[in-house]
């Protein structure tokens, strides 16, 4: 059944007690015919006159609601104040002077269709003054246009729209600046706007309340302070988000990340404005300081750096002792899994992108999974323009508790984004990550569930250690396994051991499903969700334990897909590091827990030590290849403290991280790889490569998802014979799975 | 009464042997210092003034450790030698001295009670250790020695625990303390280069070679850093890795100085090396202690512990003894004995035995496992040694101890007089003095180290050799073959016309400015 158009139309009215009746009746003439249901709410502006009244009787008559204004006067405030009393979805802002017929009310509602939300009553042949029209022309001009890129008629005085902007948006607009900032705000908002053209028409009675002298200048510096003003995200109406899910549109474009995690949480901008204004503040300084005396300036910052340096030292030194003093791990043993308990259920997140491949292996690996199958919900997560995927997971007779879920696309196209689509469909009161290569401990969920149980309140993710069923694949790999037995093995449980923030590893971590609501799922923007949601979670009271249980996967065994990932894995770093420095007073709940202190050195130090280093490295190189030309000039930048530190920082500090590597992999027992720890230096040459592509990309493409190509070690038989010695299973076991069908 | 005790001391058993041999350290150390002999090595004077001169110099900085001596001694004095009173009384290196022998007293006793299982074997072992008199003279000095002995003995005690309980922690915490000790002195490297074959060995036997090859990896590069570094240190700072075995400063310049002169009677000659240093042990420990040691290491073999750890631990307790064998037949090292080298009735280098100690205490901790009596006679025998070093012609002398007896070699009135008037009459200027040939008068003054040219002053010690009115107000010098300046003001007309003897002791002159 087709339903009434309904208009509820806004009329500011200042001294305008001459123009309103004729007005209400041409409204009522205009839209009786064509059958719109309509209110007309005449807001009184502090009127002089007896516009109250008048308007009062004829609301006895017509459908008319009278609201006086409150708060400061202005059209923009009369607006504001309407937009409260209005009952219908579509609204009419319409000047009561008599200047816009209200005929063309129908044409421009019928106009409302699709994504437009905006219709303009174009003014032509205008019957005003030449002055008028001038002025008019040039504001539109200059600051519709060339400011704001809004080639339309920006300050007319009728404007049709749907209500759910107002609703959506939020106007800072006065006086006569309404019109600019509803506009720039509703194309943020994603709507379209388009033009009817109206004859505009002279005034029928009264004054004009606009003065040029007096409104122009405030209309000038409202759109001089909009420009600067940074659009905000503005997110779904509700409507929306029951259609799509949770989302956001920003100057004009959709996103739907699936989540109402806030702009400010969210690695959606690079920088805060705080941030902005902080950096260019410290860029002057450094260019003033530069200008004024270079070489104390450099002299300074050399000493700043170093001490970052040996401070990072310092700290990795005092973890990897803290890892070693007592084991931190939540040690489940197998008496514990044995005694009868009630399982509950628990939902697995598995978003596949261009991977089917390495599907039959995920299978297979959650199908040895020790757990009760009636209590799982395996959620395989793809992507709608994935099609090649979808028919072949289709394809597959897939275990009872796996379930497809195509995620409509939408930007961004992010791995977060799928988990949080993921999260809308949950049903366990568990929640884990694996991803599709992932070979997880077959105890894994009954000890996660028992390290929910043995922990306390404040403890919301239990992260399983990861480790490679590639390791010996090639010499990239061996390195890569060193790397990560160093974090799992020593950085994480020494991080643990001090309760600081810990970056979840991309996988294999386990929530309550409720916390993971609580917490708002990952930031879709954030291309290492991992860790940004590792830093949320502490910012919030909570805590992650590390529990005994490992997960495999497989290393990157491709330079280019190693240099790839680890491009984005920095840049995530670097996304996490500005998103939580936006509000550093969140990590200090709790004065005990200097957290802001260790999220400085874990996330902070981290991205810093790739460019300190390599930058000691070539200092130290050029002092003693080229003494002769260079060694008094670098010497003067290292007054004799400094030169301590940097020396020490230099010679320990690659001589520890080096021996962390051999240590982590002792820890392991991946003896016949310590050996390959002394390629370690070249595997940071490449670190400081992506380190500074990713440097590039934050400017240039921030939330791109450089996706990491799985099941490469599928396509080498040495490869998977090594991967079944190490897990001691085979990868695809045919007994688990079924026969793919046909597709 | 008893049952109390015996419950304390199981629960706290390393705690008391710490408390007690603080206390006999202290108490030495008073005593010691209270008879002025605390600074009597030349040596000491050196050490400590190395560790002020990093500090406090004309040319301050990390280069003025030099390469005579390796440097984790003057690095762990440094702390304290920036304090005036405590570098001027030795307390600086005492401190440093004291808190080895300590802790080494306690690693004895944990090796011995760790294999043996029988703390009060571990208790006579650490008496054994604790108790020797020239050991108790040396650690209230600033000597390398107890220093040396706890980095060597702690790598021992975490090495052999490894070798038994296999984890990584051990492992690293040998690695590190080898490093200390590869800093300390070459003894130090000695132990580095078996401890190697070591790791290696028990790894295999333990697992495979892949194991074996990551262990070792991981202990050598830590193990080995030290050594290293130090070759890191000389190449860049003397512009040669082995600066520290060639320079004209090195102990092998100075033996070839005494080869010349026919004091170097063990070079070549296997025997003598080897007796004169088993003499050089015996002098430190004491016949009883020796003999004592030697019935341990036969009764180790009979002893209910894996034969690798006990070959391991055999030859890391002979480590030191092949060091210093070998040292003094290639003439690497010299010791003289009254009664070995007849040619001069001193002692001089006889506290290298002391580096034996250790490993004759932890044997003779051996020999008394599961006997009463045999744990009542040796310790008997042990309080009788004790007493032997210190009772001389019916009167208890503390001079009876050959470590001191040592520093009388290099102790003389010169000196002393030559550092008075230094400090009397050149604290308002500086002083040209070699600090090589000198260091016992530079320490002696009681100036700060920045009233001194000396060597490692770089630019202010090149130009004073050739116009010394520069910087220098005094000018002292002797005759040590080490001392260039006398060659220097031989034909200096700038030193001829402007400086006045002012005094001379023996064969030191004293010149000042006019």
């Amino acid at each position: 059944m087709k339903t009434q158009p309904r208009l509820s139309i806004i009329v500011p009215a200042k001294n305008e007690a001459e123009n309103l009746p004729l007005l209400v009746r041409q409204i009522h003439q205009a839209l009786s015919k064509p059958h719109i249901q309509y209110e007309i709410v005449i807001v009184d502006d502090y009127s002089t006159d007896n516009t109250l009244a008048v308007a009062r009787s004829l609301a006895r008559r017509w459908p008319v609601r009278v609201v006086q204004q409150l708060g400061r006067t202005g059209r923009a405030e009369a607006i504001i104040e309407a937009s409260r009393h209005l009952r219908y979805e579509t609204v009419a802002v319409l000047d009561a002077d008599l200047q816009y017929s209200p005929s063309v009310l129908p044409k421009m509602m019928r106009k409302l269709t699709g994504n437009t939300g905006v219709v303009i009553a174009q003014r032509q042949r205008s019957e005003t003054n030449w002055f008028r029209r001038l002025a008019s022309r040039s504001y539109q001009n200059i600051f519709g246009y060339l400011l704001h890129d809004l080639s339309y008629d920006v300050q007319s005085g009728l404007k049709v729209f749907r209500r759910e902007i107002l609703e959506r948006v939020t106007i800072q607009a006065h006086g006569w600046s309404f019109d600019l900032e509803f506009l720039r705000q509703a194309r943020n908002a994603g709507y379209d706007i388009v033009e009817v053209p109206i004859l505009h028409q002279r005034r029928y009675a009264g004054k004009s309340k606009r003065s040029l002298i007096t409104a122009t200048p405030t209309m000038s510096t409202a759109a001089i302070a909009f420009k600067f003003r940074r659009l905000q995200a503005i997110p779904f109406h509700a409507d929306q988000v029951k259609e799509k899910g949770h989302g956001f549109h920003h100057h004009g474009q959709e996103f739907i990340p699936h989540s109402n995690l806030h702009e400010s949480d969210s690695a959606f901008h690079r920088l805060s404005r705080p941030q902005v204004f902080v950096t260019t503040v410290l860029l002057a300084v450094l260019l003033v300081s530069l200008y004024i005396n270079w070489h104390v300036t450099i002299t300074v910052f050399i000493a700043i750096i170093t001490l970052l340096y040996f401070t990072d030292l310092l700290f990795n030194l005092y973890l990897i002792y803290r890892s070693f003093s007592k084991s931190q791990e939540v040690q489940i043993t197998s008496t514990a899994l044995a005694e009868p308990t009630t399982w509950p259920t628990y939902t697995i997140f598995c978003p596949l992108y261009k991977e089917w491949k390495v599907l039959p292996q995920f299978v297979s690996a959650m199908s040895r999974l020790d757990y009760p199958k009636e209590k799982l919900q395996v959620l395989l997560l793809l992507e709608e323009d994935d099609k090649e995927t979808i028919r072949k997971a289709r394809g597959f007779s897939l275990p009872s508790y796996f379930q497809i879920e195509v995620i409509p696309h939408s930007k961004p196209k992010t791995k977060p984004k799928a988990l949080n689509y993921g999260l809308t469909k949950a049903t366990g009161e568990f929640s884990v990550v694996y991803d599709a290569e992932d070979i997880p401990d077959p105890q894994q969920l009954k000890k996660a569930v028992l390290a929910f149980r043995q922990a306390d309140d404040r403890t919301v993710c239990i992260q399983a250690k990861l480790n490679f069923y590639n390791p010996h694949q090639n010499i990239l790999t061996r390195v890569f396994t060193a790397e990560y037995s160093l974090w799992f093995d020593l950085v994480l449980t020494g991080l643990q051991s001090i309760h600081a923030p810990i970056p979840l590893g991309g996988t294999s971590n386990h929530f309550r499903t409720k916390d993971l609501h609580h917490l708002q799922g990952w930031d879709a923007f954030n291309v290492t969700e991992d860790c940004d949601l590792g830093m949320r979670l502490v910012k919030h009271g909570y805590r992650t334990a590390v529990v005994n249980s490992m997960t495999m996967e497989e290393a990157n065994s491709d330079m280019m897909n190693w240099f790839q990932q680890r491009t984005r894995w920095i840049k995530g770093y670097m996304q996490t590091y500005l998103v939580h420095m936006r509000h550093p007073q969140r990590f200090m709940r709790d004065w005990k827990e200097p957290h802001v202190i260790t999220f400085q050195l874990v996330v902070g130090g981290k991205i810093l030590s790739m460019f300190i280093n390599p930058t000691m490295w070539i200092i130290t190189i050029a002092y003693f290849s080229l003494r002769p030309f260079v060694g008094s000039f670098i010497e003067s930048f290292f007054p004799a403290p400094v030169l301590y530190m940097a020396v020490f920082s230099l010679i320990f500090g690659n001589f520890l991280y080096i021996y962390y590597y051999m240590i982590g992999c002792a820890k392991r027992e991946y003896d016949d790889i310590i050996k390959y720890v002394f390629l370690v230096p070249f595997y940071w040459l490449a670190m400081s490569i992506s380190a500074w592509r990713a440097v590039y990309e934050m400017f240039t493409q921030p939330h791109y998802w450089a996706k990491t190509k799985h099941g490469l070690h599928l396509q080498k038989k040495k490869a998977v014979a090594q991967a079944v010695k190490v897990t001691g299973i085979k990868l695809v076991d045919q007994r688990l799975i079924a026969q793919v069908k046909p597709s | 009464m008893k049952a109390k005790f015996l419950e304390l001391f199981r629960k706290h058993d390393q705690i008391i042997v710490l408390i007690v041999s603080t206390i006999v350290s202290v108490t030495a150390l008073v005593f010691y210092y209270t008879h002025h002999l605390t600074l009597e090595y030349n040596d000491a004077a050196s050490h400590l003034n190395i560790a002020r001169r990093i500090t406090d110099s004309l040319t301050p900085g990390i280069v003025q450790i030099g390469s005579n001596w390796l440097p984790l001694l003057h690095l762990l004095e440094l702390p304290l030698a920036i304090n005036f009173f405590l570098w001027q009384s030795g307390f600086a290196g005492s401190t440093v001295s004291m808190l080895s022998f300590i802790i080494s007293v306690l690693a004895i006793y944990k090796i011995v009670t760790f294999l043996t299982k029988d703390k009060v074997s571990g208790l006579i072992g650490a008496f054994a250790f604790a108790t020797n008199a020239n050991l108790l003279y040396m650690q209230t000095t600033a000597m390398f020695e107890p220093l040396l002995i706890a980095t060597c003995i702690w790598s021992i005690y975490f090495l052999l625990k490894w070798g038994v309980e296999q984890k990584i922690s051990q492992l690293l915490i040998g690695a590190l303390l080898v490093f200390f000790a590869t800093l300390t002195r070459y003894e130090g490297w000695f132990l580095f280069i078996f401890a190697v074959p070591y790791v290696f060995i028990i790894s295999i036997k333990k697992r495979n070679y892949k194991y074996a090859e990551g262990r070792t990896i991981i202990f050598l590069f830590l193990g080995g850093l030290g050594i290293v570094l130090w070759l890191i240190y000389n190449q860049t700072i003397f512009g040669s890795a082995t600066y520290f075995m060639s320079s004209e400063f090195s102990a092998r310049g100075q033996q070839i100085i005494w080869e010349q002169l026919g004091k170097l009677p063990a070079k070549g000659n296997i025997l003598l090396a080897i007796w004169t240093y088993s003499k050089a042990v015996i002098y430190n420990s004491g016949w009883i202690a020796f003999i004592l040691g030697i019935l341990g290491l036969i009764s180790l073999f009979f002893k209910k512990i894996k034969l690798q750890i006990k070959i391991s631990l055999a030859v890391f307790l002979f480590v030191p003894y092949i060091f210093h064998c070998i040292s003094l037949f290639i003439g690497q090292s010299i010791i003289w004995l009254p009664d070995v080298t007849p040619f001069d009735p001193s002692f001089f280098n006889v506290r290298y035995g002391l580096i034996m100690l250790p490993s004759i205490a932890i044997l003779i901790g051996f020999l008394t496992v599961r006997s009463k009596s045999v744990k009542a006679i040796v310790l008997l025998l042990l309080l009788l040694q004790a007493v032997t070093f210190y009772y001389n012609g019916g009167q208890l002398k503390a001079r009876n101890i050959t470590d001191l007896k040592d520093t009388m070699a290099g102790n003389n009135i010169t000196d002393t007089k030559t550092a008075q008037w230094i400090g009397k009459n050149c604290s308002d200027g500086l002083t040209l003095i070699s600090a090589a040939g000198f260091e016992t008068i530079v320490f002696r003054a009681g100036l700060t180290m920045n009233h001194f040219i000396t060597e490692g002053t770089g630019k202010y010690w090149k130009a004073s050799l050739m116009v010394p009115t520069k910087y220098a107000k005094c000018i002292v010098f002797g005759e040590s073959w080490l001392d260039k300046i006398k060659s220097s003001m031989s034909n200096n007309v700038d030193f001829q016309n402007n400086y006045i003897k002012a005094a001379n002791y023996g064969s030191m002159q004293m010149y000042i400015k006019k």
